[in-house]
């Protein structure tokens, strides 16, 4: 027997973003963990349009975990659309437990981040600190979480039910540059677990993905880190072109510049969360972050 | 897991190449005149055999 009541339809991404600004509004003011990546840069103009820029501060963690040309663009995005930001040095390479690079990595990263930022959103009197995990974020692999909820960071966005889709959908209505970018997670999601997190692998990596991009490779890219061979994951639209010999001669050179002595492209592309694979901790199949 | 039986796989679906394992990843090394890799559905048919043979990555070694 069924009953007459018609099942309710999900709310679409517009309804989401009244009920985000709604939460916002009773929270009264937040400080918004920011990378300037597609989730944080949505959560952070919305909470200017909803608290004013008086009610809202964007607080970058700077390390070297995180490419220079992302800082960059995340300060550009916050002053092109009215943001205040404050940048605070975070220090998680000299945490042994992080450096060491477990399986759990990111707790001590985050845990890290949360510890430097919460005392200076406290001495500003803001009511919340808030990240931009987003719903689809809570089926992945993702330690950091952990560090987030033991601190009473609250995430706004997987709580209203924002999928990934619906805070691009959203960005790109707001005419945000970050609606279309590519996920950015940090360097150290290109070293294989176990293999110790230093600054100089993290070099290599930035160093090797910004002469890729330079050489006009768009959308998802990845070096992955395996010693002193770089493993290159591309998205599948670029991986055909760049497989060709003059091609592939192209970027290994670019990528044995900047410090890797052998060069190897992935023939399966970009995959989300691949060391993840490769070091167990998820099935094939399921990987998804970094 | 074992190269040796990818290698063979491989050729046997018309990739010529000489495979080596780093970790879980089998790198390929190919002649220069060897394109059938830039097609893929080559390419998936060669991740298909890679898994098969337990490796977790494959990729294509470019030299000098």
């Amino acid at each position: 027997m069924s009953t007459d009541a018609p099942a309710a339809s999900p709310a679409t991404a517009e309804e989401k973003e009244r009920r985000l600004v709604d939460w916002l509004r009773e929270r009264g003011s937040v400080a918004i963990g920011y990378s300037g990546g597609v989730d944080s840069a949505y959560l952070a103009c919305v909470a200017v349009d909803a608290l004013g820029a008086d009610g809202t501060l964007a607080l970058i963690g700077r390390s070297a975990s995180y490419p220079a040309a992302q800082w960059e663009a995340a300060r550009e995005v916050a002053t092109r659309f009215g943001v205040p930001v404050l940048e605070v040095e975070t220090d998680e390479l000299s945490d042994p437990n992080y450096a060491a690079n477990p399986t759990n990595r990111c707790y001590f990263c985050k845990s890290e981040l949360w510890t430097k930022l919460l005392p200076v959103a406290r001495a500003r009197g803001i009511a919340a600190l808030v990240d931009g995990t987003n719903a689809d974020d809570l089926a992945d692999w993702r330690p950091g979480a952990r560090a987030a909820s033991e601190q009473g960071i609250l995430s706004p966005l997987a709580l209203l039910g924002f999928t990934k889709a619906d805070i691009r959908e959203r960005s790109r209505a707001r005419g945000l540059p970050t609606w279309d970018q590519p996920s950015s997670p940090c360097l150290a999601s290109r070293l294989p677990y176990g293999t110790p997190v230093t600054i100089a692998r993290l070099h290599h990596v930035e160093r090797a993905e910004a002469a890729l991009r330079a050489l006009g490779i768009a959308g998802d890219l990845r070096v992955r880190h395996h010693g002193d061979l770089a493993r290159v994951e591309l998205a599948s639209d670029e991986l055909g072109k760049w497989l060709a010999p003059a091609a592939a001669r192209q970027l290994a050179r670019a990528v044995r510049d900047a410090g890797f002595a052998r060069v190897a492209i992935d023939l399966r592309g970009f995959r989300s969360g691949a060391l993840n694979v490769l070091g167990g901790v998820v099935a094939e199949g399921s990987a998804t972050a970094a | 897991m074992s190269a040796e039986s990818l290698q063979a796989a491989l050729e046997a679906i018309g990739i010529r190449a000489e495979v080596r394992q780093q970790e879980r990843v089998a790198l390929l090394r190919t002649p220069p005149d060897e394109r059938a890799l830039e097609r893929p559905e080559v390419r998936r048919q060669a991740a298909l055999l890679a898994l098969e043979h337990g490796f977790m990555a494959i990729a294509l070694e470019v030299g000098e």
